[in-house]
């Protein structure tokens, strides 16, 4: 059974449609990762995974439940972080997880329990007591990240996992990946860190206007965009260039200085 | 001012022109309904006065100008000081103006247009139908309509600017609070205003002409100017000259009144322009100071709160314990529990100064029929409390609705933990002001009964109404509880609920009639009264619980809709 099976899914928002056709499969244990330009639909592909979007058409898998059908087992078995975790300001980070682990039936002590390794490895244990609205913008996605794990779910997606973490907090992010993969949990990630996915997905997929347009472990992707030694950068650029694209305008026309910036000295 | 505000007055634009067309359309025939029957009701009142006795008549028609003026006063000053606060230094786009190379003058400006427009809408919607009624009944002509313009702009300019000015100094004079705690002090300045104006008034003393010496003493009480070096008085005497309900008419007292007023206006404008200029920088940097939790950490607290909620499930129990430690920990969401203190307090004093006979007749029935009307009263207040505090329930959540939709808690479960977390302290309010005041009216038994098993039945269906609508016509985008409650789910919430008020009213009054009357006439409270009283209250009941159940339904399938 895989842990995400999509086929076939479409959204549309009004006329436009978001998502045309996706399908892909994700094994159980497996890291995969799903990269796109701006506006692809990878976070409405994100979203209706988590059971926050309907789907227009097609089928969903998470966990071997249905999202339509079954919501409620998928959202038991899933643990999600957004790219732009809004957390309840006036709570504590930890006040915020027991809160969390309680919407998934834990008590205190299994929250405490799993949550306190996680506050340590995220170096986010001292500020446990802190009301949120206190945390910086990577304080409250480690603390998001904490939350979706608290309950040990089968699959996490997370959307753009490294966006305001510092050097070290990315490092022990991919590590904890890794070590969830090695758990026989599944990591779903959107990112657009290329660095991120070559360094540790299994397989990836790439969205372009909806449609996945390449998928496959890190090889095959250069297979398919006919280019065997190229990076993951180059092979994305390839598979997501516009036949129509036209190179962006200069910053500064021929012969503009552009504004001037000389600082001026006052006094006398 | 255009370039700063557009986007609201884009995004207004746009939600009217959309799904929001409906919206207004339906808005806009609750508010013709507010404003035909509140003029209709206003202009029979008012010809009443100067049919009854012309002179008395008038006086008391300008005495009641002069009241509506000084309460819209002090109306205003809170609802600017409150929307000043808001505006000034916790809206989310400040923090885009103050970045942004944007001179002092214009976000002044913009700010003092926001806080015009929003603190006074409602204030001048309400009073629109006397200013009207006035106009019918004295004959006003086209000078008056006039006179009504000229005198509400500068006057709520001149509210506004104070309530600007009044905001920046308290910022920078409490520099250990947030700028979300000046709330609290906001409150408690509103509070004794409301005590002072209160007293100002004394409105017990125009129903009792036997507590003057002579009936020129009465006439005279009444004539005095109330508080006339206060703006309200001196819009009251423009207005009142230009209604000629004075004896005689003086157009230097109405030119004097008015330069007076648009003077202090630009006086108030400058001053705050001033101080905005010179501390609106330092206020708005720091209110972005984070505080410390404080007592809502300690141990009792927390046991206190989780036995409360014990005997629910743990996903609802989970949600109102965040809800009562985020409330309690939220200064712009505590503070208003000080209203709700003075709204009581002010409630019971009106009780205990009724001027009723507690032997007669006459004060047999007027204190029943009180006690009777009480059940109406206490539902209305229940209403403004759902509608402050339970309404917004759903909303406040926002940007967090993706971590409680994401988990496996259900939009059911969500909404009746808002439900409990509302109807707890909703109901010992309600059955708090009940008890007591039909204690101090010394009430009959079957009444005491018949109200609070009545008040119980309006307060669960009213918290209801409130979760629902809240949930079904959600705003993520609102600033605070206050903004919602003004929104389109406020106003038909408030509808509704008046409307279940009224018919709770009008099926009980039959019954508690023939029971009033069999205990007076000393036939004694039979079978057949009480059947009738338990019929009654089985028709609020049932009506009580479909309302309840329809709403919670509504609010949840909307919600089970909604797309994030």
């Amino acid at each position: 059974m895989n842990a995400i099976r999509i086929e076939n899914l479409r959204k549309t928002f009004g006329t436009f449609p978001a998502l045309e056709g996706v399908s892909l499969e994700v094994e159980r244990g497996e890291l995969y990762g799903f990269l796109g330009p701006n506006g692809a639909g990878k976070t409405t592909t994100i979203r209706i995974l988590t059971g926050l979007l309907l789907p227009t058409g097609g089928s969903v898998a998470v966990a071997g439940f249905d999202v339509v059908e079954e919501p409620l087992e998928v959202k038991r078995r899933v643990g999600y972080v957004p790219d732009r975790a809004f957390l309840y300001e006036k709570l504590t980070g930890r006040e915020f997880l027991e809160f969390v682990g309680h919407l998934y039936g834990m008590d205190p002590r299994a929250v405490r329990r799993e949550a306190d390794p996680l506050l340590e490895r995220f170096e986010l244990l001292r500020w446990a007591e802190e009301m949120v609205e206190a945390y910086s913008h990577g304080m409250r996605q480690k603390l998001a990240m904490t939350a979706s794990l608290l309950h040990r779910p089968e699959v996490v997606i997370i959307d753009e996992p490294m966006v305001g973490l510092d050097p070290r907090s990315a490092k022990r992010m991919k590590q904890l990946f890794l070590e969830m993969v090695d758990r026989g949990q599944t990591v779903f990630l959107s990112t657009h860190t290329l660095e991120v996915a070559e360094a540790l997905c299994s397989r990836v997929a790439i969205i372009r206007r909806g449609s996945i347009v390449a998928q496959g472990t890190i090889d095959e992707l250069r297979r398919q965009a006919r280019h065997d030694d190229g990076s993951l950068e180059a092979v994305f650029l390839r598979l997501t260039e516009e036949s129509d694209e036209t190179p962006p305008p200069p910053l500064l026309e021929e012969g503009d200085e552009g504004p001037d910036l000389r600082i001026v000295r006052g006094g006398p | 001012m255009r370039g700063l505000l557009a986007p609201r007055w884009a995004a207004a634009r746009r939600e009217l022109g959309g799904a929001g067309g409906s919206r207004l359309a339906v808005l806009g025939v609750l508010g013709s309904v507010f404003l035909v029957g509140g003029y209709a009701i206003s202009v029979r009142l008012l010809r009443h006065f100067v049919t009854v006795d012309p002179d008395l008549g008038r006086i008391l028609a300008a005495k009641l100008l002069a009241l509506l003026f000084l309460m819209l006063l002090g109306f205003l000053i809170f609802s600017t000081l409150i929307t000043a606060v808001s505006q000034c230094f916790l809206a989310k786009d400040l923090s885009l103006w103050v970045a942004a190379p944007v001179p002092w003058w214009r976000i002044f400006r913009a700010k003092l247009a926001e806080v015009a427009v929003l603190g006074s809408w409602t204030a001048l919607f309400l009073a629109a139908p006397v200013w009207g009624a006035y106009g019918t009944v004295f004959e006003a002509g086209f000078g008056y309509y006039l006179a009504l313009v000229a005198v509400t702009v500068p006057s709520v300019i001149l509210v506004s600017a104070l309530g600007t000015l009044v905001a920046v100094a308290l910022v920078n004079l409490f520099p250990a609070r947030r700028a979300r705690d000046l709330l609290s002090l906001v409150a408690l300045v509103f509070v004794a205003g409301m005590v002072v104006l209160f007293r100002v008034m004394r409105p017990e003393q125009f129903v009792r002409p036997e507590d003057f010496g002579t009936w020129a003493d009465y006439l005279v009480s009444l004539s005095n100017p109330m508080v006339p070096w206060l703006p309200s008085y001196w819009a009251s005497r423009i207005l009142g000259e230009t209604l000629g309900i004075y004896q005689s008419t003086s157009w230097t007292a109405a030119a004097w009144y008015m330069a007076l007023l648009v003077g202090t206006t630009v006086v108030v404008v400058a001053v705050a322009a001033g101080v905005f200029r010179e501390s609106f920088t330092t206020g708005f940097s720091r209110s972005q100071e984070a505080r410390q939790v404080k007592w809502t950490r300690r141990i009792w607290w927390r046991r206190m709160l989780e036995a409360a909620v014990r005997p629910f499930p743990r996903r609802v129990r989970a949600i109102v314990v965040k809800d009562a430690s985020t409330f309690f920990r939220d200064p712009s969401q505590w503070s208003q529990m000080f209203l709700l203190l003075a709204v009581v307090a002010v409630y019971l004093y009106n009780f205990m100064v009724l001027p009723l006979d507690p032997a007669g007749g006459t004060g047999y029935f007027m204190r029943n029929l009180l006690a009777f009307v009480n059940v109406a009263l206490v539902g209305l207040v229940v209403t403004a409390l759902a509608a402050r505090f339970v309404l917004p329930g759903v909303s406040l959540e926002g940007g967090t609705l993706w971590l409680l939709r994401t988990s496996p808690l259900t939009e059911s479960e969500l909404l009746w933990a808002k439900f409990w977390g509302g109807f707890i302290p909703i109901i010992v309010v309600a059955e708090l002001l009940v008890v007591l005041s039909n204690r101090l009216l010394h009430t009959t038994f079957q009444l005491e009964v018949l109200s609070v098993a009545a008040v119980f039945c309006l307060s669960s269906a009213i918290t209801g109404l409130a979760v629902g609508l809240g949930a079904a016509y959600p705003r993520f985008d609102a600033n605070d509880g206050a903004e919602v409650a003004s929104g389109y789910a406020g106003f038909l919430f408030m509808v509704l609920s008046a409307l279940l008020v009224l018919f709770a009213v009008t099926v009980l009054a039959w019954p508690v009639y023939h029971s009033f009357r069999a205990t007076w006439l000393g036939w004694g409270v039979g079978a057949r009264e009480w059947g009738g009283l338990a019929a009654g209250l089985a028709s609020v009941g049932a009506l009580s619980a479909i309302a309840l159940v329809l709403s919670m339904r509504r609010g949840r399938q909307r919600l089970e809709l909604r797309e994030e």
